[in-house]
């Protein structure tokens, strides 16, 4: 058993992790005893997860400002405070809504974990594909609230692998006749991000490609210091979203999660930090940012 | 103007109390509203959407708010007189294997727009109106 002096000084070396960690398995654990008391609950208002989804403000925002305070099936007051939320701590301090708060995140780190133990080769995509790829969040976003707008109704919610696997229906609702596609969407989804870090965020989340274009304009931006920088390019291995963190601009990419992995990292603390800076939008589209 | 270093953990901080916070001033003031319990969902020609039907609303709650007797919604599902009619759709799975939410949304459909009727017997349709 390691002695208390031992334990006290992994958690220094190792304080970033365990609070993400500690921060993700709060958020995690309260979507999913949600969504259990929510099938289990009968005599009482248990919500289900959907009113707890930011991105269900971003779908809803449309009819409830065209159509006088009306919600989307599915979504309440609830979705457009914590989309309001999330736009408020974007701007103030960029992504760290997705390394610290998402629990699809969260399992995303935990499948990365696992494969880790498993010993299975990680999938690295190619630069040039990865910057294609990114564009996918964008696509995503885009589509998925135009069809939203359209239809009136959660267009996305019948096949979101996140609303699939943590909603629980799988376990409670279990219907292959009905939900087969949400199950392959989850299922492919999930294997994928077995073998391609963060895969999800990185090319498909439509919540990450709105906090990632919101994140160009955030005041907490990780910068590097060129003038210290050596170089190591230590900071870019850990990096979930493989991010080309040793290169940056001086500011990282949007795309930037805040797990602060790369910051922990680099030898040479002088040369990257997170600071307050003027937030001008620098968009880099079709610039490389990543390493993968 | 030059970036100023700042605590690292500020960036998480900051996103937290911002999402947090927008939270605990919605609850203050009232509107946090986290279920749609008690309202009714209408399409666009006005009538209660069989789509709304949710888990929570009991066998009797859905024969008032959409206009379905009771005795039809019965032989709609295949549930005995015995079923109390506080049932609440969440429960009928258990209740009658092969009955769900869906199963009751998919029915009210087709009773309102006339391809169902009790004299047809149990609806067996499985096709969802969502």
């Amino acid at each position: 058993m390691p002695s208390m002096t031992r334990l006290r000084l992994d958690f220094r070396r190792n304080r970033t992790r365990v609070l993400r960690r500690a921060t993700q398995a709060a958020f995690g654990l309260f979507i999913l005893v949600t969504s259990v008391l929510h099938y289990t609950v009968t005599s009482q208002k248990m919500a289900s997860i959907d009113a707890y989804c930011p991105f269900g403000g971003f779908e809803t925002l449309w009819r409830w400002a065209s159509e006088g305070g009306k919600f989307i099936q599915m979504t309440h007051a609830s979705n457009l405070v914590l989309a309001l939320g999330l736009v408020a701590g974007t701007i103030l301090a960029g992504g760290a809504f997705c390394g610290w708060v998402c629990p699809f995140g969260a399992l995303q780190d935990l499948l990365g974990w696992i494969r880790k133990k498993l010993h299975l080769p990680e999938v690295r995509v190619p630069a040039k594909m990865d910057r294609i790829l990114t564009y996918g969040r964008y696509v995503s976003l885009v589509g998925i609230i135009a069809a939203t707008i359209a239809s009136v109704k959660l267009w996305f919610a019948g096949w979101d692998p996140y609303r699939t696997l943590f909603g629980l229906g799988w376990i409670f609702e279990f219907n292959l006749a009905e939900n087969w596609l949400a199950y392959l969407v989850a299922l492919v989804v999930v294997g994928v991000v077995l073998f391609v870090p963060r895969a999800w965020c990185r090319y498909a989340c439509p919540l990450g490609g709105a906090i990632s274009l919101l994140g160009n304009l955030s005041l907490l931006r990780i910068r590097r210091v060129e003038s210290e920088c050596r170089g190591c390019a230590v900071c870019i291995k850990p990096c979930p979203v493989k991010i080309d963190v040793a290169h940056a601009d001086p500011a990282v990419s949007a795309n930037c999660i805040g797990c602060l992995e790369c910051v922990d990292a680099c030898p040479h603390k002088a040369a990257l930090g997170v600071t307050l800076g003027p937030a001008l939008p620098k968009f880099k589209f079709g610039k490389k940012e990543s390493v993968a | 103007m030059k970036a100023m270093r700042v605590n690292k953990y500020l960036m998480p901080l900051l996103v937290l109390v911002a999402l947090l916070g927008s939270v605990f001033v919605a609850k203050a003031s009232g509107t946090w509203k986290t279920s749609g319990r008690g309202e009714v969902i209408v399409d666009e020609s006005g009538r209660p959407d069989p789509a709304g039907i949710k888990g929570w609303m009991t066998l009797e709650g859905v024969s008032e708010t959409y206009g379905v007797p009771l005795d039809a919604l019965y032989v709609m599902i295949g549930a005995a007189p015995e079923v109390p009619a506080g049932t609440e759709m969440k429960m009928l799975e258990g209740l009658l294997p092969g009955t769900s939410v869906s199963t009751v949304r998919a029915g009210v459909a087709a009773y309102l727009d006339g391809s169902w009727t009790p004299a047809d017997g149990k609806y067996e349709g499985g096709e969802s109106h969502e």
